[in-house]
């Protein structure tokens, strides 16, 4: 689908003394505008830019892309000097669209250039460009660039910027493709894509739209869901360290949490006492709690304490004792066998960092005239096996190469059971410090009993005591047990979240990589390879010459072509590729194109003349299928003559400036002073 | 008898790893670096002094040991034995004319010279020379019979 085509433009400098205008038609096919340097060819190229609103793909800082004739001063011609100031200038442009609807767009260079005029069906309409307030031109109903795209037909599509933000793929970002200006249009495809949107793999983005790939809706839905999964990922681990801390902090134990891509199975932890060597769930410690305060509460008769009791509490005590003493021990042990597997970690990576030397020392030998092979006895000729060791088995010692394999493995080996170990202290060191907690509380509780069974009434104490304490307890269990249910339920929606998120990232992935761009692709490339044959580009490196299915761009080999060829080259695939696109879109209604080729002085790095004569075949051709091509060039006329003869073109020939005095203002004459 | 487990020996005839210093290359590096570090500008080295050092070089745990030994630091005498696997390092080094013997003394040639310059350039065995470096002279002949007990 070709979007428009441009009918005419007109460049108009009004000042005190007349003022000076050039009006260039446009047809279907070739259109050329040839005069000599500064002349004004790059004014009118850049004018078509300036009048869509689109001067951003002219490259950065080009907000006023003209010389200073049209907003400070104007010269009549080559020949006479006189400057005439100016007074207002502007940019008018005759486009139509694919429904043959016209419209005239104004727009001043001098005066107020945040605003375009459009005439159409003889009404006239004010648009503004840029932004206004919160919305941009191509968002607002009154913005230029939604009146644009939407006078093409195109819908621009929401893109995904660096921030993971939503946005609009802008016109400037897309017309790169279709327009080549002078200064850094030839260095490169889409060279002038202005990259301050933010948006990501604009370029590809862009070329997407082109080709009518709908995959960036894809994309953006990766995106996006990469961004959900990640969110998921972090709150998930948020969490987790918020119950470690819980239970650090209250003395309990808390079951592991896994990581969340492992949580499948088990996402719910459970804070648990450590009671007479077992631990206790929450809700146990609940139930035994509440039913020993009713049970202190129904004991009536009183309770004295007796040497039993003692007795019993004593060996609780050493029964946590011992524990401890154990717990201890596995720390130790574990310790040891960390600082035991340290040793061998460093020692192996010496000896990997020893046979890398080795390697190195042999490939260096190896292109060294000494000879370093060492795999027969230089004496006995025995075989050697590399080793200076005996070979009295079948069995030969590894190769350098595998030898050193090995060695990476027995370190990679050894640092998974250091992790292993260390995890292993961790969980060691909380059992220790739960433990010493719960012995600490038995303490005082023996403590207590010593003391009531010295005193007269210390059953009644006992009993109290024991009740407040009690009573305390199962507050604190009953506050963890409020945190249990909140950390589970956050961490089951957490779960559901990334669940849904990185099933559904799964699957857009897989959406992404098997859409059905393949054929527009292979045409593009067959249009290109077609292209650069005319073009004589090098015939045997024609088939190396693909457009890549990653960036959509052409490549050679897989490699980036501007590293690959030469700069001739290189500008006969930006011609090859520009009015490859051109024709896919004359044929293909799914292709969106702009519907017309600007090339500012496409003879670059002295392409040879048949190659130029051929490209002007070529973009004459765009006639056929309804494009439309402009050139602008400083060509000698006999030369570009020669090259156009025979052939349907429209070209402009100018001698002088293209701006040219039309209307000459006579000054008044004060009667009433004379 | 709760700590007893069935065993099942595997017989394999799969490569296996190999130290360091049992590849013929890194040995005849460790002799050539010997020579020319701590024999100098004279370019040959005592067959003994060799030995010794060599046996040093690839026990870089004990390097503590023997240099206390050398620096007269600890009157304990390191463990110095028989290794023939540099015997055989330095018969190849002879068959390919990187060292000569004469006077039980090992002269570098040329060819020696050149690998030595591509293990300097190469930042091959920079702790070896180090070593080297620093205790090869005082390895002198009193040390070396005190080692040997005058044996080799």
């Amino acid at each position: 689908m070709l979007g428009l085509k441009i009918e005419a433009l007109e460049i108009s400098v009004i000042t005190a003394g007349g003022t000076f205008s050039a009006l260039i038609p446009f047809k279907e096919g070739l259109n050329i505008i040839r005069a000599n340097n500064s002349s004004g060819k790059s004014t009118c190229i850049n004018a078509i830019a300036y009048g869509l609103g689109l001067e951003a793909i002219l490259g950065p800082s080009r907000k006023r892309p003209f010389p200073k004739s049209l907003y400070e001063v104007i010269y009549k011609n080559k020949k006479d000097e006189t400057p005439y100031f100016v007074k207002s200038s502007n940019v008018r442009i005759v486009v139509k669209n694919r429904n043959a609807k016209e419209a005239t767009l104004i727009r001043d260079i001098e005066g107020n250039s945040n605003k375009v005029s459009i005439i159409s069906e003889n009404k006239k309409q004010d648009y503004f460009l840029g932004s206004a307030g919160e919305v941009g031109s191509a968002k607002s109903e009154r913005g230029f660039h939604h009146w644009l795209a939407e006078f093409i037909g195109w819908t621009l599509p929401d893109v995904v910027t660096f921030e993971g933000k939503e946005t609009k793929l802008y016109l400037e970002c897309i017309f790169p493709l279709f327009f080549i200006e002078q200064k850094r249009g030839w260095s490169e495809i889409q060279a002038n894509i202005p990259t301050n949107y933010g948006i990501r793999n604009v370029k590809k983005n862009a070329a997407e739209f082109c080709l009518g790939f709908d995959s960036f809706e894809q994309e953006k839905k990766v995106y996006l869901l990469k961004a959900k999964v990640d969110a998921a990922e972090v709150e998930w681990n948020n969490i987790r360290s918020s119950a470690y801390s819980i239970a650090d902090f209250n003395s309990v134990r808390v079951s592991r949490v896994l990581d969340i891509e492992k949580a499948k199975e088990t996402r719910y932890i459970n804070f648990s006492y450590l009671e007479n060597d077992i631990f206790i769930s929450l809700q146990n410690q609940a139930v035994a709690l509440k039913k020993l305060i009713g049970r202190l509460n129904e004991e009536a008769d009183e309770r004295q304490p007796n040497g039993e009791q003692i007795e019993a509490q004593n060996s609780i005590i050493r029964k946590l004792q011992r524990e401890t003493e154990n717990t201890s021990r596995g720390i130790e042990n574990a310790l040891l066998s960390l600082s035991e597997t340290d040793k061998k970690i460093s020692k192996l990576k010496h000896d990997l960092n020893q046979y890398q030397q080795l390697k190195r020392l042999k490939s260096v030998g190896g292109s060294s005239s000494i000879s370093l092979d060492i795999s027969k006895c230089p004496v006995c000729d025995s075989a050697m096996y590399d080793t200076l060791g005996g070979s009295s088995t079948q069995r030969s010692p590894m190769t350098l190469e595998e030898n050193t394999e090995f060695l990476k493995n027995q370190v990679d080996f050894f640092i998974s059971i250091k992790n292993k170990t260390i995890f292993e202290i961790q969980d060691l060191q909380a059992s220790s410090k739960l433990i010493m907690s719960r012995l600490g509380v038995e303490q005082d509780r023996l403590n207590a009993l010593r003391l009531d069974f010295e005193d007269v009434y210390g059953a009644a104490k006992s009993i109290l005591r024991e009740k407040i304490q009690a009573e305390m307890l199962l507050k604190e269990v009953e506050r963890l047990q409020v945190s249990e249910k909140d950390i589970n339920e956050q961490l089951q929606r957490i779960y559901n979240t990334w669940d849904a998120a990185s099933g559904a990232l799964k699957l857009a992935r897989k959406n992404v990589a098997a859409s059905s761009k393949y054929v527009t692709i292979s045409k593009l490339e067959f249009i290109v390879r077609k292209n650069l044959e005319s073009f004589q580009f090098n015939t045997s490196a024609i088939n190396t010459i693909s457009v890549s299915h990653q960036t959509l761009r052409p490549e050679q080999e897989g490699y980036d072509i501007v590293a690959e060829t030469s700069a001739s080259d290189y500008i006969r695939v930006i011609w090859a590729y520009t009015l490859g696109l051109l024709e896919l879109a004359g044929s293909e209604e799914e292709i969106k194109h702009g519907g017309f080729v600007v090339f500012d002085e496409p003879r670059q790095h002295e392409a040879s003349k048949i190659s130029f004569v051929s490209l002007i075949e070529k973009a004459a051709e765009s006639k056929l299928y309804g494009g439309q091509v402009i050139f602008a060039t400083s060509m000698e006329e006999n030369e570009l003559n020669e090259a156009c003869v025979a052939r349907d073109l429209n070209v402009h020939f100018f001698d002088d400036y293209i701006l040219k005095l039309t209307d000459v203002v006579v000054e008044d004459v004060d009667t009433e002073k004379i | 008898m709760d700590n007893e487990r069935i065993i099942r020996p595997m017989i394999s005839d799969k490569p296996y790893s190999i130290p360091i210093e049992m590849r013929p290359l890194w040995r005849i590096g460790l002799i050539i670096i010997s020579i020319i570090r701590v024999g100098g500008e004279k370019k040959y080295l005592d067959t003994k002094k060799l030995n010794i050092l060599v046996w040093m070089l690839i026990r870089k745990n004990r390097w503590p040991e023997y240099e206390g030994y050398l620096k007269e630091q600890v009157v304990d005498i390191p463990l110095i034995s028989v290794d023939t696997a540099t015997y055989k390092a330095a018969e190849i080094c002879m068959a390919k004319s990187l060292v000569s013997l004469s006077e039980g003394r090992f002269y570098i040639t040329a060819a020696g010279e050149g690998i030595y310059r591509t293990i300097v350039e190469n930042a091959v065995m920079q702790e070896e020379l180090d070593f080297l470096d620093g205790l090869g002279k005082k390895l002198t002949d009193v040390k070396v019979k005190g080692l040997t007990g005058g044996l080799i």
